[in-house]
């Protein structure tokens, strides 16, 4: 439940995708992943 | 094409389905409620599935239908990659940070509805590495 609604402003609340048979989803953009490929960039090194 | 052959669903009885949809739109002030075209038909094919086992893909692609066929009427989308991301997170463990994260990611982009082509070859390649 945490993650949902983490990720709920993402999300469009209407049922788009039944609506239009296109799915809407916000990008979360690359900062998580990039965060997390720095710290296993780290702790490779050490 | 990767397998990985489970009941990926069980843990998710449609009360727990309609209790994630209910707690997402209490946060939005969004009514929720189960719509009269696509609430049976989700119901249906959800149970129909939860405890089949069924690769991951496929499992994917039911919360994909379900997502589709909105059987609530706010946050359908939101409800049902927010399962397909927990389930998911299962294989965690077995994967690098950053390919759990990609992973996850895909999961939510298929169910969304949102996912391309290149998201979809990049997860049979990583579920194929894991079937190593």
């Amino acid at each position: 439940m945490k993650d949902a609604l983490r990720i709920q402003d993402r999300f469009a609340a209407e049922p788009v995708l039944a609506r239009t048979g296109k799915g809407y989803l916000k990008s979360e953009g690359v900062a998580t992943l990039q965060r997390i490929k720095a710290g296993l960039g780290k702790s490779a090194a050490h | 094409m990767p397998r990985l052959v489970k009941p990926w669903l069980a843990s998710f009885d449609w009360e727990i389905v309609s209790e994630i949809n209910r707690g997402l739109c209490k946060q939005k002030n969004a009514l929720h409620k189960p719509t009269s075209d696509g609430h049976l038909p989700a119901k249906t094919l959800w149970e129909e599935n939860q405890s089949k086992e069924l690769a991951l893909t496929e499992a994917l692609e039911i919360c994909l239908k379900c997502h589709r066929l909105a059987p609530f009427c706010f946050y359908n989308g939101n409800t049902f990659a927010a399962i397909a991301r927990d389930f998911i997170t299962e294989l965690s463990p077995k994967l690098a940070a950053d390919k759990a994260h990609i992973l996850r990611s895909i999961a939510g982009h298929i169910v969304a509805g949102t996912a391309t082509d290149i998201e979809r070859k990049q997860l049979d390649s990583i579920l194929a590495a894991l079937e190593k």
